[in-house]
């Protein structure tokens, strides 16, 4: 019989040795690899975004949950249907045009890796058609946009303005963050949301896209 | 002067061992082509292909030696000189790089204007103890040259030495310009820099490739610089403090054999800002507690490699006085019991993003109250006063005594325009705190000072260079 507590407790404390043990003799047991997501693992995340809420879990004790998470999902994907997984949300992320900095760019993509996004990284120096083509190609969801130095926060409008021009601007949702980032300055320039840091922007991209 | 030292010789040659082995094993990635080839030359090992280079000891050792322990900080005005050193008293920095301003009386905050500058600098200007003025940022500028015209408003409105941000290369090139336009001539800049700039690294141990174009630039002046280390725990940096440590101090001696490298002799200090992640929710703070204990490693640091230390005491904070206050203060006397050369960031709060002028007025004071507490006393013959003593006697008094009256405008005690002792009762006729005195002061210079201007011919030729900046940058 499937020890789901016990999968829910591994992924809480991110041992991911036990927890892929656990899965595996679940499934040599002939668990039932829906109930295994669904109780185990999906309920485990749970407590854990619920505990980084609180503030009882930091941030790469989350990052180390979730990772043990996508290990299991591994030994469970070739099992279930296409339609019994949530197909990831799609997210592209940059530092935009003429910024170098990407520590806080870095940190929300780990977060929303960890919440389930799969994130598109255009890196550092991106300018506003590199953003384009990269929506249309992986038809995302969400935009996220990044500076550090007020010289590059102008930028982010262009850019903006660039995927409105492509005509994809009303099927994305657009949101900004950064040090000098602020949230009229989001509602200024036409984004959707602003994020304070990588919490928050795990959050708002979660709001906006359900 | 005698300083205080938290740790031991043997805990610092420990951290300075375990850098330069970060510089021999991991060390910088540095995306310039000619930066590297003179660093090959130099001695450094070299990946051409993933530019990366590593510093040996000994390289690192020589160009220590080559980074001078001394200069003079300019202003406009020779009387606002003032030197730099490993033995120099505490002095004051202003934030660089603010893109907003508070009003205290409306509680607004809006972007920084240019109007902002110029009252901002004139502010720094009247109030005796600040030192260096940091240059903002404002929004209604053009914004490609806002840094040019910038700094043309802080020359006009302070006479103190500035602490210039730009925006890259291209454009330093012609703050410069206008530097030597100020100065007289190219010779006169290096004599008397009016400026001090910086030359960024991106966290963990990256340059990028305009930053060593900006620090080819400051060598070709001899401006001094700081190279700005602030990473954040956890982030782009180790999560322990020694982590933190090593890392920056890493930095900072590979930073040395950059610039000591492609620009022997060019001042510099020693400059750090290390960040706490607050690791529920990612948000970075400058956390004066986190950093005291990093700051006095720095310190002791910058000694034994014989450079000048710059720190920088950010507050969080928007505008809770009481906190604000504190956190200065406490960083202030922090800074002067370790013997810090510069203490930076006055002025501003929210991690450097904001202005406030009445802070200017509240850090002047404290940075006064710091530097007088920290100041040793003259101790002789003469001012043991024993002779005095034995001349009042047992239940006597020294008011006239001629010890006295011949001290009383000799020995300097702490002098105040806004710090308040007085009783309760004294106090309870006007109720008057320190934020009232403060703002009453802050408006008094607002009203009443003025700031020489510079010459006319002086202004026509910055006006003309600004303006080249915006035909080709624009």
């Amino acid at each position: 019989m499937a020890d789901l507590v016990g999968m829910t407790d591994a992924l809480i404390k991110a041992d991911e040795a036990k927890l892929v043990g656990l899965v595996e003799d679940a499934l040599r047991e002939n668990g039932d690899p829906r109930e295994i997501l669904n109780t185990g693992l999906i309920k485990g995340m749970d407590v854990v975004g619920d505990k980084m809420e609180n503030g009882d879990m930091f941030i790469p004790e989350v990052l180390m949950s979730a990772k043990c998470m996508s290990a299991a999902l591994e030994l469970l994907k070739p099992l279930l249907k296409e339609s019994e997984i949530d197909g990831p949300r799609k997210v592209i992320i940059g530092t935009v045009k003429g910024d170098l900095h990407d520590i806080g760019k870095n940190l929300v993509k780990m977060m929303l890796g960890s919440s389930g996004f799969e994130v598109i990284d255009l890196g550092v120096d991106a300018d506003p058609e590199t953003f384009v083509r990269a929506a249309k190609e992986h038809k995302v969801e969400i935009v996220a946009l990044s500076a550090l130095l007020t010289t590059t926060m102008p930028m982010m409008k262009q850019t903006i303005d660039a995927l409105t021009e492509s005509g994809i601007r009303d099927s994305i949702k657009i949101i900004i963050g950064g040090a000098p980032v602020t949230q009229s300055f989001a509602d200024e320039i036409g984004a959707d949301g602003f994020a304070a840091d990588a919490g928050s922007a795990t959050k708002l991209a979660k709001a906006l896209v359900n | 002067m005698n300083s205080f030292k938290m740790y031991s010789d043997d805990q610092i040659q420990k951290v300075h061992e375990s850098s330069l082995e970060i510089l021999a094993t991991t060390g910088l990635l540095i995306e310039h082509q000619g930066a590297l080839e003179k660093l090959g030359d130099a001695g450094a090992e070299v990946d051409m292909n993933s530019q990366r280079v590593y510093f040996p000891k000994e390289l690192v050792e020589k160009c220590l030696k080559l980074a001078p322990a001394s200069w003079i900080c300019a202003g406009r005005d020779e009387s606002f000189d003032f030197a730099m050193g490993l033995d120099t008293p505490l002095t004051g920095r202003t934030s660089g790089g603010p893109i907003k301003r508070y009003r205290p009386e409306t509680g607004q905050i809006a972007m920084v204007t240019d109007a902002d500058c110029a009252e901002y600098a004139k502010v720094t200007d009247a109030l005796v103890n600040l030192n260096t003025v940091g240059t903002l940022s404002p929004s209604d500028l053009p914004l490609a040259t806002y840094d040019l015209h910038t700094l043309r408003t802080f020359l006009k409105n302070t006479r103190k030495h500035l602490y210039c941000l730009t925006i890259d290369s291209k454009n330093l090139a012609y703050e410069m310009e206008m530097m030597v336009a100020v100065a007289g001539s190219e010779a006169e800049l290096r004599k008397r820099p009016l400026a001090s700039g910086l030359v960024c690294v991106i966290e963990p141990l990256y340059f990028p490739h305009d930053e060593i174009e900006r620090l080819m630039i400051y060598g070709k002046y001899n401006m001094p610089i700081r190279v700005p280390l602030m990473p954040v725990s956890g982030a782009n940096a180790p999560y322990t403090f020694a982590g933190i440590l090593n890392l920056m101090n890493a930095e900072f001696l590979g930073s040395q054999v950059l610039l000591q490298t492609l620009c022997p002799g060019l001042p510099n200090w020693y400059y750090t800002s290390p960040q706490t992640m607050d690791m529920r929710t990612g948000r970075t703070y400058c956390i004066n507690p986190d950093a005291y204990p990093v700051q006095a490693a720095f310190k002791q640091l910058g000694d034994l490699y014989g450079v000048p230390v710059s720190q920088t005491l950010a507050v969080t904070a928007a505008t809770q006085y009481p906190q604000y206050i504190f956190d200065r203060a406490a960083g202030l006397m922090w800074a002067a019991a370790l013997g810090v050369q510069e203490i930076g960031a006055f002025g501003a709060v929210d991690s450097f993003n904001t202005i406030n002028p009445l802070t200017l007025v509240l850090d002047n004071e404290m940075l006064a109250y710091a530097r007088f507490a920290s100041t040793g006393i003259d101790i002789n013959d003469e001012t043991l006063a024993a002779d005095a003593i034995d001349r009042v006697g047992p239940r006597g008094h020294f008011m006239a005594d001629k010890h006295t009256m011949e001290f009383l405008r000799r020995e300097d005690k702490f002098q105040t325009d806004i710090f308040d002792w007085r009783g309760f009762d004294a106090w309870s006729s006007d109720y008057k705190d320190i934020i009232d005195h403060a703002q009453a002061k802050l408006d008094h210079i607002l009203k009443h000072h003025e700031v020489p201007p510079l010459d006319d011919a002086v202004l026509k030729e910055l006006d003309i260079i600004v303006a080249a900046a915006d035909k080709e940058l624009l």
